[in-house]
């Protein structure tokens, strides 16, 4: 997986996006320790100080659970994993038929193209 | 509340006539990458030159860790000119043993594992390597030291794309945390990733001085469009394509 | 710290010089001994005779030529290290190295008073030498004027001030050189403040050295042969004469070390404070 990253928005943000997606995606799975904040900010090509602020906000989410023996550990609990990948999901329906809208299809048409799709 | 790594106050510096620092006001805490932009002839180099102890200011006072350059602060800051600066009769090691033999904080082994990596042969002279390769080693020589202050000057320009990444992959995997790397460039774009802060000079004086992440936000832009805009020169319009 | 710096310098030096100084022994040698037993006489023309002098005369061209460049290396070795080594583009590693002005200074003028003072001992030696392979028992010269040489040394050393007085010489030597060094140092140091035109700052710098120093040297002398000067002198000497040359070389010593002091002022002050590499 490799990191995508857009200088025009915050980094930290984008950070924070694609590590969120990896844990989700399962390369980091339920209960997984995390490279270290260096280790991932040499792999992303990242300021150190930038990705400390991506893994705060991880843990700020609960996405990840950090001790100070054991370090970061991707979180076990089931139910924060589901919800956050339910509210990611709700973001990409959004931008789906915010699309679809710019190319002029109602909400109604969007779905259809996609109950199309399904049937193929 | 402890001294900044870097204080600048009212700092004027002239070469003859022409001014190049007027007035220059600065302050750098410990622990950051910090980018030093801005266009030629802003004053970049020569603030270096100041925080490094090879120039000396005409007014104002610069102060490393609440000194002035000298001696003391000589063995913390580590400084990289933008141009090869060792006699080209001596062989790479010649070098890393001089770098070992007046710097305490010099880590030689990491020098040597470098060089290896690199396929530099340590045994050549300095004369005999190409271009890119000399830069290379002074970038090596300089980021083996566990100095609190780094200040690299233009350190990936005139310099292939490749060997671009393994300079700025380089300054990340060896810089000291708790201290700071002042990157003075005109390539904003290769370099914005890395920083924690940007300092735009102009004219003299800083003109801006932010977190990188709230420049962002707040302009909606990279650090290198932010840098066209601020930095725009007028295109000449009386050309031949003009309407 | 100084110590260091003086450590690098000298190994270069050392792999330069010491080469150049065993060569030139080896060429006096050769010299040495191709004019020896020479027939010198005016004799009918003989080959053999012809071709031992065009020997001789090819030894003593290649020994000029070697003397030459040994006086040429060592010269471009004094302004070169300094130079180059603390003015231009090895300034930068030298300037920001922990160390201070003065040593950096002091470490290249003792070096190169160092390889000055011994390229002319090896010039001097290697007269020596020309002088030892000429003759027809060299052992016996060597002996003989081993002898002779121990004897001169040892003829007065009945007077206490005798070793002090060749202690003083030497030191004089040394420190004239050291001062020779310094005068050119200066000149540079103050060239270099001359932005766009700094080697003839250099050189003119050297030269308006020079002629204060000339300049002074003529007062005083002219104070100490006014009537005034004279008097006060002769009437130290009646006082301590024995002591005379002593104080005479001690002044001569101290003249030279201020001057020495001086020139060292002036770089250091130059080097801290108007130091500008490109």
């Amino acid at each position: 997986m490799d990191w995508r990253l857009d200088d025009s928005r915050p980094i930290w943000l984008q950070l924070q996006e694609q590590l969120t997606r990896r844990i989700l995606s399962g390369h980091y799975p339920p209960g997984e320790k995390l490279p270290t904040v260096r280790e991932l900010a040499a792999e992303a090509g990242v300021n150190p100080n930038t990705m400390q602020r991506a893994l705060a906000a991880l843990d700020a989410e609960g996405l990840t659970i950090t001790n100070r023996t054991t370090g970061r550990v991707v979180t076990k609990d089931e139910a924060v994993l589901e919800g956050m990948r339910a509210c990611l999901a709700r973001g990409i329906i959004e931008q789906f038929y915010e699309s679809a809208a710019e190319l002029g299809y109602t909400k109604e048409q969007a779905l259809e193209l996609l109950k199309r799709r399904q049937n193929l | 509340m402890s001294a900044a790594l870097i204080q600048c106050q009212d700092v004027w510096k002239s070469y003859g006539k022409k001014e190049v620092l007027r007035g220059l006001n600065l302050q750098v805490e410990s622990g950051r990458i910090v980018g030093l932009l801005g266009p030629n002839g802003a004053g970049k180099t020569t603030l270096l030159k100041l925080l490094s102890g090879l120039l000396q200011p005409e007014q104002g006072m610069v102060l490393i860790e609440g000194e002035v350059p000298g001696c003391a602060t000589k063995s913390m800051v580590s400084y990289l000119p933008d141009k090869p600066y060792f006699a080209d009769w001596m062989k790479v090691q010649d070098l890393i043993e001089l770098f070992e033999d007046f710097y305490a904080d010099f880590d030689r082994m990491k020098a040597e594992q470098m060089c290896a990596v690199l396929e530099i042969d340590i045994r050549r002279k300095m004369k005999t390597l190409s271009k890119g390769t000399k830069e290379k080693v002074q970038l090596i020589l300089v980021m083996s030291r566990r100095a609190k202050l780094y200040l690299l000057d233009e350190p990936i320009a005139g310099v292939d794309p490749a060997a671009r990444d393994f300079i700025l992959s380089t300054i990340l995997n060896n810089y000291n945390p708790d201290g700071t790397v002042l990157i003075s460039t005109h390539l904003i774009a290769d370099v914005e990733r890395i920083l924690d802060e940007v300092i735009f000079l102009q004219n003299g004086q800083v003109i801006r001085q932010e977190l990188v992440d709230n420049l962002r936000e707040k302009e909606r832009k990279s650090v290198d469009g932010l840098f066209r805009d601020v930095f725009r020169t007028k295109s000449y319009e009386g050309g031949e394509f003009s309407c | 710290m100084l110590k260091k710096l003086i450590k690098y310098d000298l190994k270069s030096m050392l792999r330069q010089f010491v080469p150049m100084w065993i060569l030139m022994l080896v060429v006096a040698m050769m010299l040495g001994i191709s004019s020896k037993d020479i027939d010198t006489s005016f004799m009918a023309f003989s080959l053999s005779r012809t071709r031992d002098h065009a020997i001789m005369g090819t030894m003593m061209l290649v020994f000029a030529a070697v003397m030459v460049a040994l006086i040429v290396m060592t010269i471009l070795f004094c302004i070169q290290r300094f130079w180059d080594g603390l003015l231009k583009e090895e300034g930068y590693l030298m300037f920001t190295l922990p160390v201070e002005a003065w040593e950096l200074v002091t470490a290249k003028g003792i070096v190169a008073t160092l390889v000055t003072c011994a390229s002319i001992f090896v010039g001097i030696l290697s007269i020596v030498v020309i002088i030892l392979f000429s003759s027809d028992e060299v052992l016996e010269v060597l002996s003989s004027s081993g002898t002779f040489f121990y004897r001169t040394l040892f003829q007065n050393s009945e007077s206490p001030y005798y070793w002090i007085s060749i202690l003083l010489w030497l030191l004089i030597g040394i420190f004239s050189v050291a001062k020779s060094i310094y005068q050119i140092y200066a000149a540079m140091a103050l060239g270099h403040l001359f932005e766009k035109h700094r080697v003839a700052g250099a050189c003119i710098s050297y030269v308006g050295i020079s002629a204060i120093l000339s300049f002074v040297g003529n007062i005083a002398m002219n104070m100490i042969d006014s009537r005034l000067g004279r008097e006060m002198i002769h009437s130290s000497m009646e006082l301590m004469e024995s002591v005379y040359p002593l104080v005479y070389y001690l002044s001569v010593l101290l003249l030279t070390v201020i001057q020495l002091i001086i020139f060292h002022v002036i770089i250091e002050r130059v080097l801290s404070t108007r130091l500008n590499l490109e």
